[in-house]
């Protein structure tokens, strides 16, 4: 039976560097595939290595190859470095090689996004089916890889369904727009302000304005850098006296000044509550030092947040989702178990094969027997011989049910292939 | 078979409690709240028949102790399958859930000690007094559930304290006050008019309109606050913990009212 491998690098067994040079990126067309499959009758190509199926995952954290042929994975590390002309011993000392079982059960946490650097991150499942369908398209998905990456993706629809390994936010600024929705019903409904122009304002902003937030003010203490980057984000910029009036309108406000003292203090947005009828608010603060003094979140419906406690949300997450990876590593155990199942019963094929054949075999050499006999007889009819095949057939399917059965009976405790063996001796399959 | 049927909705209501809660603390309420929901719809619609046969056979039934927390049991569910139609909210079941559990639970434990009540006459006014005051607990009890969710959650959200464990699907602070919102709007008005039948009716049976009867008077206390949730909503805008709190503060005392001033103070409302 052929042997899947799996070869490749990623972020934690190579440095960016290596990873650059091993990278795969440019092979975006069949044409340029470095391998030849078995199936593409282009022989003229010799330089490359005939495989039965293959796939190729490039992207920035990772590097890797799922191939299934039945030399030596070494020959797959020689083509490999010859298209990146890359030293094959530099290869070695940071790559990883998982065969059959292990091959896809790696396949099935990268998929899942346990082998991410960022855990449960979901780009790396778009990159698997890009490269899934590339490798479609070049004529290389077979029997094998059509169904490893099927099960792959449902393998990781069911992790992020059945654990919370993607469910919350693993970085600030997405972590601030999380906690915007938990707070406001309606976010195209809210209007945001943005206080001062700095870059990490600037990143939550765009993520503000991404989940489709209604408006954005910026106000900085100088009007030109508000104005360009009103233009740039899309907004209105204010001037820096226009900061109360503006508070009253807005739902979110984005705080990151270069102000020694606090800016926004209780008095204020007491003023400010007051004006919008206690309507909630919520305060994201990442300046350093502090824009709004902490005493503001003891007011009614305000909200503050500062740098450090979004960071605390982030690593709840991060540890929460750690947490739910253990669970999410039992699913891909099962998946991984039932996949080689599937895999065992490849196996059986031949030998279900051979024993039909030769059942059909003796049951039509019986029947011309018989036949025979009885036109010695003098009994002779088509009906008669349709009615003997009919019959010899169904005595046959009849006696191999209860063998056919105890094979597949046998895949599932593990002793298959010695069964196999066995029944195919005892019914000279072989011979 | 009055009682099979209450008895089957009981313990549905059971159910679907334990998978609501056990889907929390498994942290997969997904899965088991569709279940939870379609065990509450078919109590609902055993409560619905039972309901139908009582009121065709007798009227006065309503006016026993258990069948007076039955149907308000029915109101209860019937507000939160509206809201989870026309809002999708799952959440506010984990509330009611419980709560119609207890309302089955009592409703038969009262089964055995009714009490009919004194100079009953039955007419048109006590039927609206009732039908308008159980649809205005009902959605009081949709309000306090709201209410105790925003709570939970605006605490949750203020003292930044394991955020993680807020289930995802909870709504929002807003969406739950809007729940408030909505309830208050539609349910004073009801438990008003309600009251105001009730006064009429009083009348009618006892000659006078008020007569210092505990469970009138925690009624008015009730009216009042609910009131003021009313009109601060309305008037001021007031929204968030404090609608909040005023929203389950007034159902705890209507909950008092139902099962301590109805069995263990002396009223004529002692059904």
């Amino acid at each position: 039976m052929s042997v899947i491998h799996l070869i490749g690098l990623n972020h934690r067994t190579a440095q960016v560097e290596i990873r650059e040079k091993f990278a795969l990126t440019e092979f975006t067309s069949p044409e340029k595939w470095p391998f030849l499959c078995h199936k593409c009758c282009i022989s003229s190509v010799q330089d490359k290595l005939a495989v039965k199926e293959s796939l190729i995952l490039s992207t920035c954290n990772r590097v890797e190859m799922i191939v299934v042929y039945d030399g030596n994975y070494e020959d797959l590390l020689k083509v490999w470095c010859d298209v990146r002309h890359a030293d094959i011993n530099e290869l070695r000392a940071c790559m990883y090689h998982y065969q059959d079982e292990e091959a896809i059960r790696h396949l099935f946490r990268v998929a899942s996004s346990l082998d991410s650097l960022v855990l449960g991150e979901p780009q790396i499942l778009g990159q698997l089916k890009a490269a899934y369908r590339l490798s479609v398209q070049a004529g290389h998905a077979g029997l094998l890889i059509n169904r490893l990456l099927h099960k792959a993706f449902s393998v990781a629809k069911r992790v992020r369904s059945e654990t919370a390994v993607a469910s919350s936010a693993v970085s600030i600024s997405y972590a601030a727009v999380e906690l915007a929705k938990r707070i406001f019903d309606d976010m195209s409904q809210n209007k945001a302000l943005l206080l001062g122009a700095g870059e990490m304002a600037e990143l939550a902003a765009m993520h503000l304005v991404n989940s489709g937030i209604k408006e954005l003010k910026i106000v900085n203490r100088t009007l030109a850098r508000a104005e360009e980057l009103a233009q740039k984000i899309g907004g209105e910029a204010f001037p820096f006296d226009a900061l109360e009036d503006c508070l009253v309108d807005t739902d979110i406000m984005i705080s990151s000044t270069g102000a020694m003292e606090a800016i926004i203090h209780p008095e204020l947005m007491q003023r400010v509550m007051q004006k919008r009828k206690k309507r909630p608010m919520f305060l994201i603060d990442i300046a350093m030092p502090r824009d709004i003094d902490p005493a503001v979140n003891h007011l009614d419906n305000v909200y503050v947040y500062d740098i450090d406690d979004l960071k605390e949300v982030v690593e709840e997450n991060l540890a929460n989702r750690k947490q739910e990876a253990a669970k999410a590593a039992q699913i891909v155990d099962e998946e991984v178990k039932a996949f080689e199942f599937w895999r065992g019963f490849l196996k059986l094929k031949p030998t279900i094969l051979a024993i039909e054949e030769k059942g059909d075999k003796i049951a039509h050499e019986e029947v011309a027997k018989t036949l025979k006999n009885l036109e010695h007889m003098g009994i002779h009819s088509p009906e008669l011989q349709d009615a003997l095949e009919k019959m010899a057939h169904a005595i046959v399917k009849k006696c191999h049910h209860a063998p056919l059965e105890y094979l597949h009976n046998s895949y599932k405790h593990n002793n298959g292939e010695q069964n196999t063996a066995t029944l195919r001796s005892i019914l000279k399959l072989d011979e | 078979m009055l009682v099979t049927l209450s008895l089957s909705s009981l313990l549905l209501c059971a159910a679907a409690t334990i998978l609501f809660y056990v889907g929390i603390i498994g942290k997969q309420p997904q899965s088991l709240q569709k279940k939870a929901i379609c065990c509450l719809a078919v109590s609902f619609l055993l409560l619905s028949l039972l309901l139908c046969v009582n009121f065709i056979r007798d009227m006065n039934i309503f006016v026993l102790r258990s069948w007076y927390l039955i149907p308000l049991c029915w109101f209860l569910l019937l507000i939160s399958f509206l809201v989870y139609y026309k809002l999708r909210y799952t959440t506010v079941f984990v509330f009611v859930a419980p709560l119609c559990f207890i309302f089955l639970l009592s409703a038969l434990i009262f089964l055995h000690q009714e009490k009919p009540m004194e100079h009953l006459v039955i007419g048109p006014f006590l039927v609206v007094h009732l039908f308008l005051i159980f649809a205005g607990i009902g959605i009081m009890g949709v309000s306090a559930g709201a209410g105790a969710l925003f709570l939970w959650q605006e605490n949750m959200l203020k003292n930044k304290t394991k955020l993680v464990n807020l289930p995802k699907n909870i709504p929002s602070l807003g969406a739950l006050d809007k729940v408030i919102h909505h309830a208050t709007r539609i349910g004073f008005p009801l438990y008003a008019v309600g009251l105001l039948f009730g006064f009429i009716w009083a009348y009618m049976a006892w000659g006078r309109v008020f007569s210092f009867d505990p469970k009138e008077i925690i009624s008015l206390l009730i009216l009042a606050l609910y009131g003021f949730l009313f009109y601060e909503r309305e008037v001021h805008g007031t929204n968030g913990r404090k609608t909040a709190k005023l929203a389950l503060l007034v159902f705890v005392i209507t909950l008092f009212s139902i099962f301590v001033v109805n069995v263990f103070l002396p009223t004529h409302h002692g059904f």
